[in-house]
């Protein structure tokens, strides 16, 4: 698949989730997971809310994914997609906290915590429903 | 002691979680893009588990 640029946002995620593992000492297939966790979800949310015109557009372009990746870039506004990545980001964190966080100590688990993005109040998206 | 709470975290290893994570993500990217988009989505150059590569 092409690689059309880099959301600001996904490369700062990236960081996090490297910093992520050294944490919890896991490896690239790790990262690539999670990484791949939250940018499916974030697409799959997205794609559920855009306006029906948008996804006639990308119908065009399935096959074709250069197309198909600058054609949601520039159709999908970036400040949508950032709120969404953001937050399965954060829900990301909370499942790895919740269900393995017993194997690291309090203060890794801080420090994990801490990884999450803090979101913007100003948005105005309602993300709770899905 | 009264008062004082632990918070319960699990014990699963994060391979497993990711391994089920990963799996629920991609069943239901796979609904909903089939619903969206056909059948388009699952051809083999912009496969549902390469949509991530849209965001990086």
């Amino acid at each position: 698949m092409v690689n059309i640029g880099q959301y600001p946002f996904a490369e700062e995620a990236r960081q996090k989730i490297t910093k992520l593992a050294e944490l919890i000492k896991e490896g690239e297939q790790f990262i690539e997971d999670a990484l791949k966790i939250v940018s499916v979800s974030t697409f799959t949310t997205v794609i559920k809310r855009v306006d029906p015109a948008v996804i006639e557009e990308l119908k065009k372009s399935v096959t074709t994914p250069g197309l198909f990746q600058s054609t949601f870039r520039t159709k999908v506004a970036e400040q949508t997609v950032s709120e969404v990545f953001k937050k399965h980001f954060n829900e990301y964190i909370d499942k790895l906290l919740s269900e393995t966080g017993g194997n690291y100590t309090e203060e890794v688990n801080k420090e994990i915590e801490s990884l999450k993005f803090q979101m913007s109040l100003s948005s105005g998206l309602s993300l709770a429903a899905k | 002691m009264e008062g004082e709470k632990t918070l319960e975290r699990g014990t699963k290893s994060s391979e497993e979680l990711n391994k089920e994570l990963l799996g629920a993500t991609l069943g239901d990217a796979a609904v909903e893009t089939g619903k969206l988009f056909g059948e388009a989505l699952l051809n083999p150059i912009t496969g549902i588990g390469e949509l991530f590569r849209i965001f990086f």
